[in-house]
């Protein structure tokens, strides 16, 4: 499953890389997070309930940065992590613009869900990874916001 | 809904029985979201041990007695509380003779085992997209009865399931019974299912026909074909027409099987899927046309 | 001759304790002071473990510890010996064992996986064998040079080919220039489950001593002491292991099991019983399931239906580890020609290994993959040639006595009369006779048949042993290995002592639990061998019990032991059956009147070893595999839904050469089941990946397993009996054999009817509907047509 957006920022581009590389700040804005720790290298690992219909399943996931490009403001980060029986992998490309009164930011998301959950309910979980996604950058785009202001 | 689940043991819960609607009302109250309703608990019992979810307060309704309503009233309709089980509509003598579609349902439902313990309001509250329950009371234009301390209302079942594992109940609702409205002496239903080589409908579909000189009604559902049941808008309206109505049912499966939203998924293909609908929606209407 | 016991419908031994519930498990067994286990198993198909963090999960209430591979690096197996107890620093499938909880109860265990934190650094993967294949495919197993495995089997170091087996015999290219008619197909068979009723389940009790008690669910208890002595280092006789009654096996619990892993858990709890059971997902995921299979065969005949060059190319899927599956490579290999006599043939079969659930045997051990494969090149090759499929397979059948297997093997001239069982198959199917038509238009009827052959896949030293013991009043202990997982054998085997010392049935006991401390030794209860083997080893302890008892009898009677007879639990002197002496006054010892004692306790010891088998040239095969082979057929009626793609058997029918039928009622259970299991296979079963690995239907609503409503209303048996002097009465094995010809009969049946090939498992009504589209639409818009001109669709009941 492919998702991709942007958005558009007020924040300078260089407060935005700040933000999203700072791995603590990323992660509390997971929906359902219930418990994270940092690790060495920006790796995170953390506790996420899910809510797809009335399933509350707990993901147990990591997250690392495959590549980081400060100078062009790019970065790939590599999510995995498991639950109710199933697995996921995700690779998200990320990329920031400096547009006149902000920043651009573009992601793109290339989602995988393997197991039971990922055959039989593949059509009705597109709209919930999509949901999850949105409130994730919804959730960023508000700290950026209050921090910024 | 079944992945498979590592565990024997069932997340750690405080089991209820309360003896009265009320009771029940006011223990979903008090423990909102973290409360879940058990009839049969054919549904919640496998969500639970496979951690799907994990209520930390489980209400059993089966000893609250008004809950144990089966009842038919000319002119308005059969009454189906939310305690009665499969096994007991299979014996009911009026859904056999008037809801056929439903009996049928019923009947081919699961097992003997399950349509002991399983309740059709539970199969509805799974919401799960392959199963039986749903897809005739659908076709009859059924409706829900949701109860919370402060509110009674009515919905469609049709309404009422959003999608798979998603219904129309807030934390404090209590699904109490479904309404089938009374339907005319001439109307005929009926309800096909195919699960050859496997435990869930690859397909399943209701029709309910009213078609008199005066009156024509025409309602084709399926289930088991996407995300929740649908109907066939389209393929009714060409069963509405005017003609020869073997030629009509010839049309209307072929444009069922072109206007409806399928997947693929475990069980079968989309493309298998929509050939069933053609050859079932065939079936099942010629069926019903030649029964007099 | 006549039998008291011997050919009577005697009711399983068994039966009153399973309909009772009074039979005991393995999951029955609860210890004072026992623990649980329960696994943590991969979310990724091949990694190496970075870290696993358990620190958490011991914080759970109730958990005693957390156990990980590296702190065992043990290898273990029976063939491959390709095997970790839990992985040690990488993981090769999703579901692989890469810790293990144990805790004071099943709920804090099953808690604390979810709280164990395991780091992946994710490698390349390959779920496809023929891409394993490939020079530039990731390699799963690095240290394959290092895999204690037996020589029997050629694992290719640098490679995912766990093992290659060859054969060659006569010219196969000088064959195909011969030949007349050239067939070339290509064939698939899915993962399938044995789905059995009990899962697998051990426990395992090391004790301060180092004796290590096992208790487990399994076919047979010498393999178990035997890897686990081998790889663990324990000596044999501190391994003591022990099999109550197993609610199946069907080959899912022979070789390796999880024996060795909890006894290791078991002293890492401190000396404390360890129970591990698993789930039904985690044996869909995390134990071992049939093997995927792909054939590639190409066969020449002549105009007149001469079958003179075979070339054919396996492919196993073993998934992540083979150790068992090295053996099915063997067997498919050099079960190639099937009953027929082919002179020119070669085969190369390869197990390999991929990113997916591990593999092992399963009921017929790689014969039903290469009767898949060789059964429906016949009908292929029928049609080409113009000939009858049932009369090619006529002037195809080798003759015991004069023709040899693939293997060189020049077959006994008792093995069997596969000509017989073919008339017999042909009269019961009404061959030839047209079928009745369908009501429905859209439906037609058909009939098909398949040809089979098995031996037990075995060592050539497989040996079995029995002690036969008296109790004073002259009742019998039968001590035996065989193992008892419903096949029935040790009732069968209990009628052979009944019969030699006419004595009644209700005197011989055979006790359930099996135990290498208590049991004789058999090598192992698999490829339908128990009666054959186990019941030679009995014959030959209730002769050496009738010696001790015909010596003291000479003595007391007065008359050379060659006078004497047993006659309905009496030593009788031959012609004078009036001077006699009752068994009970014998078998401890004969005691005169005046205190004077002769003889002692009878104890009858019986052996079995396997002749004239040999181990495989490794290069071209031949060589002497086994010690029987039993024929048989298989016919089915079939009706097709041509509109749907469903298949519905109106009858079936199995013919087997037996040798000697011990127990008619026994045979029956094994034909019914074995030919509903074949057909759950040939129809419907499939486990299935997704493109990351997973099991996506790792359960019984979404794998389907043959249901009561698919069960065909006429299943019919019969007998040919060509005794085979070295077996018991003459008998020969049977278990796997009902369930190999269904499958390549159903295909067959289609076929025959409709030109339409199905040359991939599992039959189901969307696969056959497929290849009916692909393959002759004009059958399906036909039946399109009629189904709509239909008048009647509802049937008036008479």
């Amino acid at each position: 499953m492919k998702f991709e957006g942007k958005m558009v920022l007020n924040s300078r581009r260089e407060d935005v890389w700040n933000f999203i590389s700072e791995p603590s700040k990323v992660i509390e804005c997971v929906p359902g997070l219930e418990e994270y720790s940092v690790e060495e290298g920006k790796r995170v690992t953390a506790k996420v309930k899910v809510s797809i219909g009335f399933i509350k399943g707990t993901f147990r996931a990591s997250s690392s940065v495959v590549k980081e490009d400060h100078q062009n403001y790019t970065a790939k980060l590599k999510l995995s992590g498991s639950g109710v029986g199933s697995g996921f992998d995700a690779l998200v490309d990320l990329k920031l613009n400096e547009l006149e009164y902000g920043t651009e930011f573009i992601w793109l998301a290339d989602v995988n869900v393997s197991g039971p959950l990922g055959s039989l309910a593949k059509p009705m979980l597109e709209g919930y990874v999509r949901k999850i996604v949105d409130q994730l950058f919804d959730c960023i785009k508000r700290k950026l916001t209050n921090s910024t202001i | 809904m079944s992945f498979g689940s590592p565990y024997f043991t069932l997340p750690e819960f405080t089991y209820h029985k309360p003896k009265t609607l009320r009771e029940a009302l006011e223990l979903l109250e008090k423990y909102g979201d973290e409360a879940k309703v058990m009839a049969g608990g054919v549904g919640l019992i496998p969500f639970m041990k496979e951690r799907l979810i994990s209520p930390t307060h489980v209400i059993d309704i089966k000893e609250i007695a008004e809950l144990k309503k089966l009842e038919y009233k000319k002119g308005e309709g059969l009454t189906i509380g939310a305690t009665i089980t499969f096994s007991e509509l299979e014996k009911y003598q009026l859904l056999k003779e008037k809801y056929r579609a439903l009996y049928q349902a019923v009947k081919l439902a699961s097992d003997n085992i399950i349509r002991n313990r399983a309740t059709l309001i539970g199969n509805i509250c799974e919401a799960i997209p392959w199963v039986d329950g749903p897809i005739p009371l659908i076709a009859y234009g059924a409706e829900v009865e949701i109860k919370s301390l402060d509110e009674v209302r009515r919905t469609p079942v049709a309404d009422f399931i959003k999608g798979p594992v998603e219904i129309d109940l807030k934390p404090g609702e209590i699904v109490t019974s479904i309404h089938l409205p009374d339907i005319p002496e001439e109307a005929k239903s009926g309800f096909l299912k195919f699960n050859t080589g496997s435990e869930f409908a690859l397909l399943n579909i209701a029709a309910y026909l009213l078609i008199t000189a005066k009156k024509k009604d025409v309602r084709l559902v399926y289930g088991a074909i996407s995300s929740k049941p649908a109907r066939a808008l389209e393929a009714e309206k060409i069963l509405l027409r005017d003609g020869d109505l073997n030629a009509l049912i010839s049309m209307a499966a072929i444009k069922a099987s072109e206007e409806l939203e399928v997947i693929s998924d475990v069980l079968a293909s989309e493309d298998y899927r929509r050939h069933l609908i053609k050859i079932l929606t065939m079936k099942l209407l010629k069926e019903l046309v030649e029964e007099v | 001759m006549t039998f008291k016991y011997i050919g009577r419908p005697v009711p399983p031994q068994d039966g009153f304790y399973k309909v009772t519930g009074t039979a005991q498990y393995t999951l029955d067994v609860e210890l004072p002071g026992m623990l649980y286990a329960k696994l943590v198993t991969s979310t990724v198909p091949h990694a190496k473990i970075k870290k696993i963090d358990v620190s958490k999960a011991l914080q759970v209430p109730g958990v005693v510890k957390v156990v990980v591979g590296k702190d065992f690096p043990y290898r273990v197996g029976m063939y491959a010996g390709d095997r970790d107890l839990l992985a040690i620093d990488k993981v090769r499938w999703v579901g692989h064992p890469v810790a293990a909880v144990l805790a004071e109860s099943l709920e804090a265990a099953e808690k604390a996986i979810d709280l164990v934190d395991v780091e992946y650094e994710e490698l390349p993967t390959v779920f496809d064998p023929l891409e394993a294949l490939s020079p530039d495919a990731p390699l799963i197993h690095e240290k394959m040079e290092e895999y204690r495995h037996s020589p029997a089997f050629r694992p290719i170091p640098g490679t995912n080919i766990a093992n290659k087996f060859t054969l060659v015999k006569g010219d196969v290219e000088k064959g195909f220039r011969e030949a007349d008619v050239i067939i070339e197909e290509k064939f698939y068979i899915p993962h399938v489950s044995h789905c059995f009723m009990e899962v697998h389940n051990v426990v395992a009790h090391y004790h301060l001593d180092g004796t290590v008690e096992i208790w487990t669910s399994w076919q047979n208890v010498a393999p178990i002491r035997q890897i686990m002595a081998l790889s663990l280092g324990i000596p044999h006789n501190k391994i003591i292991v022990k099999i109550p009654y197993v609610g199946g096996g069907f080959g899912g619990k022979a070789g390796l099991g999880w024996e060795a892993l909890v006894a290791i858990l078991s002293k890492e709890a401190g000396y404390r019983p360890v129970k591990l059971v698993l789930s039904r997902k985690e044996q869909f995921t995390s134990a071992a399931v049939r093997e995927g299979f792909y054939g590639f065969a190409k066969a020449g005949f002549k105009k007149d239906g001469r079958f003179i060059a075979y070339d054919v190319k396996f492919i196993l899927d073993a998934g992540a580890y083979a150790d068992y599956t090295v053996n099915v490579g063997r067997a498919v290999g050099y079960s190639a020609d099937g009953c027929y006599e082919i002179p020119n043939i070669r085969v190369e079969s390869l197990t390999v290994y991929t990113n997916k659930i591990p593999t092992t045997a399963l009921r017929g051990f790689g014969y039903p993959e290469s009767h898949w494969v060789l059964e429906q090149i016949m009908d292929k090759a029928a049609e080409k040639l113009g000939i009858d499929p049932a009369e090619l397979r006529k002037i195809n059948l080798v003759k015991p006595g004069i023709s040899e297997t693939c293997t060189g093997e020049r077959l006994r001239e008792d093995a069997g009369n596969p000509q017989k069982v073919l008339e017999v198959l042909l009269e019961e199917i009404g061959w030839g006779k047209p079928s009745e038509k369908p009501r429905e238009p859209w439906k037609i009827r058909s009939k098909g048949l398949a040809l089979f052959v098995k031996g037990p896949a075995q060592p050539p030293n497989a040996s079995a042993s029995a002690i036969l013991k008296f109790n004073e009043d002259a009742s019998i202990d039968l001590l035996i290995a065989t193992g008892n997982f419903g096949q029935g054998t040790v009732t069968a085997l209990m009628q052979i002592v009944a019969e030699e010392f006419g004595l009644p049935l209700e005197k011989i006991r055979v006790d359930y639990i099996r135990d290498t401390h208590k049991s004789a030794y058999t090598w192992q209860t698999v490829g339908s061998r128990g009666l054959f083997t186990d019941g030679i080893a009995i014959l030959n302890a209730i002769e050496d019990a009738k010696k001790q008892i015909f010596k003291i009898a000479s003595e007391v009677l007065r008359c050379p032991e060659d006078h004497l007879e047993l006659v309905d639990g009496e030593v009788r002197v031959k012609g004078k059956p009036w001077e006699k002496i009752p068994l009970q006054d014998i078998v401890m010892g004969y005691t005169y009147p005046n205190g004077n004692s002769i003889g002692g306790p009878v104890i009858g010891r019986g052996v079995f070893m396997s002749t004239h088998t040999t181990y495989l040239d490794p290069e071209t095969g031949q060589g002497n595999p086994t010690i029987f082979h039993t024929f048989g057929g298989t016919a089915v009626e079939i009706e097709v839904n041509l509109l749907t793609g469903e298949v519905e058997v109106l009858k079936g029918v199995q013919v087997l050469d037996l040798g000697k039928v011990i127990n008619p009622l026994l045979v029956e259970q094994q034909v019914n089941g074995g030919f509903l299991m074949g057909l759950s296979i040939g129809l419907y079963e499939q486990i299935k990946f997704d493109e990351r690995g997973w099991v996506v239907n790792p359960n019984f609503t979404n794998y389907y397993l043959i249901r009561i409503k698919d069960i065909p209303k006429q299943i019919i048996w019969k007998t040919v009996e060509t005794p085979q002097s070295d077996g018991p009465y003459g008998a020969r094995g049977v278990g796997e054999l009902t369930m190999i010809g269904v499958a390549p009969a159903i295909a067959n049946a289609i076929y025959r009817a409709l030109r339409v090939k199905l040359n991939e498992l599992p039959m189901s009504p969307e696969n056959i509907w497929k290849a009916l589209r692909e393959q002759r639409p004009e059958i399906v818009d036909e039946a399109l047509k009629k189904f709509l001109e239909f008048k009647k669709m509802v049937e008036v009941k008479k």
